[in-house]
């Protein structure tokens, strides 16, 4: 799970582990939980957001099966910012040969707030349907990590979408 | 947290003048006086049991003074005494007063019996709340704000800042949510319970240890100076033992200053400076910064976001301390733009501001950031994976089954055999993933990593024994957890996730400094050298791997580098450290001097 700083990374993780929202603070370094969806297993990582945390964590892409990236609908200012950072990462994760065949997921969060962007508009700007390679599975659920709306959804889309190796 | 982001994206107006207590109405003493508990006793005990959320009682009242009064008033405190109750001291402009109801009188040693009789007041519960003063002193600040808007800077200079924390009551703290620092008592780990019974028999070795460090002072022939002791007792075996078992908390900030050389570092008015220059800064770091600010212990009391039905100026939402973190942190990344502001320090500015003033504080994450830790928060982080090159080394040494083990966990899964390789130290150079989990535990310095209790008492070590503290600390925690590391059919996974988790449980921070000190394990023979050494060895072995070449593109890469490694290749006249050459300089001069005489001289013969 990636995506900007205070993007809301880690309350949707807590919240889908622990049905709790856990006041967070700037993740350093990460957090790791599993938990067990319908028939899945989920190893989740909740990786620190911040940029220059990056070479943190940069080098281990671990066997991804999905990359779950979470983007704050509200931060219209850093949206741009986010997409540079999304389209950095998929790059990256091009050329890693164990992480070729992942599901893409984009959770546009935080959509309880007023003027948030809907989860059309942010698909619309980062424009995926376009520059990702072909057969490309993604999808852009609208979540609000508190409630969690819309994370089973993520949870649900991911689960019936992946294709066990072997 | 995610609305509170929403609320300020971008910044909110800064307050950069800092307040002097001087300029309110309240009634000022310059230093806070001890109280007698006994002559505190309520006639209206039910009146003041403690409020489970005292930092909500602000909603009913706007008028600050009322409540003060109001306090006050219902303490039943005679006239004499509450005037010696420091609400705010002007010299002191910390956000919180102290009631001390439990502290030495004066200077004196408290006997045996008078604790004696104090502890069985506190356990019957028969005992004045004195938590209405963090009530009192969240009614401050709004109104020490207004009353002080145009100040100079300069005048502020705090001497005497009195630590904020309460001294022990363990009344209070039962039948509070929080402890004594403000933060909540329960997590996800702890329950409230567990942290009473915890907390019943810990507040009695905190007692027993004041105890011993108050004849300590005396017998040094130093100063109590009112239950806020400002010099400390030269170093001695006998020291480094009382610190391994905890400085009191009362006390912390004082001696953390103390023990890490604070007013070495310390230079007059340049902190006011920074702050100045600081003025309507934007930038990259300061936008960080101001995110974070409110995610910075978002559920401790003193950084909780003030919640007003009525807000008709926002900038009286934000408490004193976060404002004084947005200082700290700003005028840091102006100070030391090779560092700016990385995530985690705002962590260790918060806990140094909660036991040290605004300035102390800024020094203090200077002296962690280029001395204690160098590297560490250098913009490419190639310090973290230095200090977790020496962790590894470490865990070789002297774990080594678990050193073995995390060899084996690769996520990347691209068969590559060098990792697992021994002897070519290819794991230095690529760190095994399991390195993720501890690399918070240094940037943080075990801030979240541990609970609070058990941090501060890390802390204490940290400044007065250094950075080997933190690998020893590491260590222990990992001979903890090895059983269950080296479980059969334990998952990668589950690896993960119980050096994650398992930190958090150390309530009983006995439990771990007992295992750090233990007789005849090696690590406890750790010396500071040996971590220097081995950060050097690190260090050249990724150099050789020309690891910098690949993680550093720009072309600081040689400033960089020397601030890597630890204060012996560090300019000390860059920082601002009081340097030792001067000595030699003169010494240089001196010797020039003579010279120019004995040529004289030879010239006149």
């Amino acid at each position: 799970m990636l995506g900007l700083d205070s993007a809301g990374k880690t309350t949707i993780l807590y919240k889908l582990k622990l049905n709790q929202i856990k006041t967070t603070g700037p993740t350093v370094g990460f957090n790791v939980e599993t938990f067990q969806y319908k028939n899945i297993r989920f190893n989740m990582w909740d990786v620190g957001g911040q940029d220059r945390l990056r070479p943190l964590w940069r080098h281990y892409y671990p066997k991804t099966n999905a990359l779950i990236y979470v983007i704050d609908s509200c931060d219209t200012k850093r949206l741009e910012e986010s997409k540079q950072h999304l389209y950095k990462i998929l790059k990256e994760l091009d050329n890693i040969d164990t992480a070729k065949d992942y599901l893409l997921l984009i959770f546009a969060n935080k959509q309880d707030l007023t003027n948030s962007m809907s989860p059309k508009e942010i698909n619309d700007y980062l424009d995926l349907k376009n520059n990702l390679r072909k057969n490309q599975l993604f999808a852009v659920i609208g979540a609000n990590a508190l409630t969690g709306q819309g994370l089973i959804e993520g949870l649900s889309w991911i689960s019936n979408n992946f294709k066990p190796v072997q | 947290m995610l609305s509170k982001d929403k609320k300020s994206p971008s910044m909110p107006n800064i307050r950069w003048q800092r307040f002097n207590m001087n300029n309110t109405s309240l009634p000022i003493l310059p230093n806070n006086k001890i109280i007698n508990d006994n002559k505190l006793k309520s006639n209206n005990q039910d009146q003041f049991k403690f409020k489970d959320q005292p930092h909500l009682s602000h909603l009913n009242n706007d008028n600050n003074g009322d409540i003060i009064n109001n306090n006050n008033s219902s303490l039943s405190i005679p006239n004499s005494i509450s005037n010696q109750i420091s609400i705010a001291s002007s010299l002191n402009y910390s956000n919180l007063s102290v009631i001390d109801l439990y502290g030495a009188q004066e200077d004196d040693v408290p006997s045996e019996q008078d604790q004696d009789q104090d502890q069985d007041q506190d356990l019957d519960g028969d005992i004045v709340d004195d938590e209405g003063y963090v009530h009192v002193s969240e009614q401050l600040h709004p109104h020490i704000v207004k009353k002080s808007s145009n100040i100079d800077p300069s005048s502020r200079l705090i001497k005497d800042h009195r630590n904020q924390i309460p001294i022990i009551n363990n009344d209070n703290i039962l039948k509070s949510d929080r402890d004594r620092y403000g933060f909540k008592k329960s997590n996800n780990f702890i329950s409230e319970s567990d942290y009473n019974q915890w907390w019943i028999s810990y507040s009695q070795h905190l007692i027993r240890r004041k105890k011993k460090w108050n004849t300590l002072i005396l017998k040094n022939g130093l100063s109590l100076n009112k239950d806020n002791p400002k010099r400390f007792p030269p170093k001695s075996e006998k020291l480094k033992r009382y610190i391994r078992k905890g400085i009191p908390s009362e006390w912390r900030g004082n001696a953390w200053w103390y023990f890490a050389k604070g007013s070495e570092v310390l230079q007059e008015g340049f902190y006011d400076k920074l702050i100045e220059s600081s003025i309507d800064l934007m930038n990259k770091d300061v936008e960080i910064i101001n995110r974070d600010l409110n995610r910075t212990f978002p559920d401790n009391i003193y950084f909780k976001k003030i919640e007003k039905d009525d807000a008709d100026n926002n900038d009286d939402d934000e408490p004193e301390m976060i404002q004084q973190l947005r200082r700290v942190l700003v005028a840091f990344s102006i100070y030391q733009p090779s560092i700016g502001y990385c995530q985690s320090m705002n962590f260790i500015a918060g806990l140094l501001l909660i036991f040290l003033d605004e300035e102390r504080a800024f020094w203090m994450l200077v002296i962690i950031t280029k001395r204690l830790l160098p590297g560490l928060h250098e913009i490419n982080l190639e310090g973290v994976s230095i200090h977790q090159g020496v962790l590894m080394l470490a865990l070789r040494d002297y774990l080594p089954s678990i050193f073995e083990k995390f060899l084996k966990i690769n996520l990347i899964d691209d068969e590559d055999e060098n990792i697992q390789s021994i002897s070519n130290y290819e794991f230095l150079n690529r760190l095994p993933p399991v390195m993720l989990t501890t690399s918070s535990w240094f940037m943080s310095i075990f801030i979240g990593i541990l609970p609070i209790e058990t941090t501060l008492r890390v802390w204490d070590c940290l400044f007065a024994e250094d950075s080997c503290f933190l690998f020893k600390t590491s260590i222990a925690i990992f001979k903890l957890i090895e059983p269950k590391l080296l479980m059969n059919g334990i998952d990668e996974m589950e690896i993960f996730t119980t050096i994650q988790n398992s930190p958090k449980y150390l309530l009983d921070s006995n439990k771990i400094f007992d295992l750090i000190f233990k007789r005849g394990e090696f690590w406890n023979k750790l010396t500071q050298d040996d971590i220097e050494r081995c950060k050097k060895f690190v260090y050249n072995q990724r150099k050789q791997k020309n690891h910098y070449k690949d993680n550093n593109k720009d072309s600081s890469n040689l400033k960089f580098n020397r601030n890597l490694l630890n204060d012996k290749l560090w300019n000390e006249d860059l920082y601002g450290f009081k340097k030792n050459i001067g000595v030699l300089q003169w010494n240089k001069k001196l010797s020039e001097r003579m010279k120019l005489n004995l040529k004289k001289n030879f010239t006149k013969s």
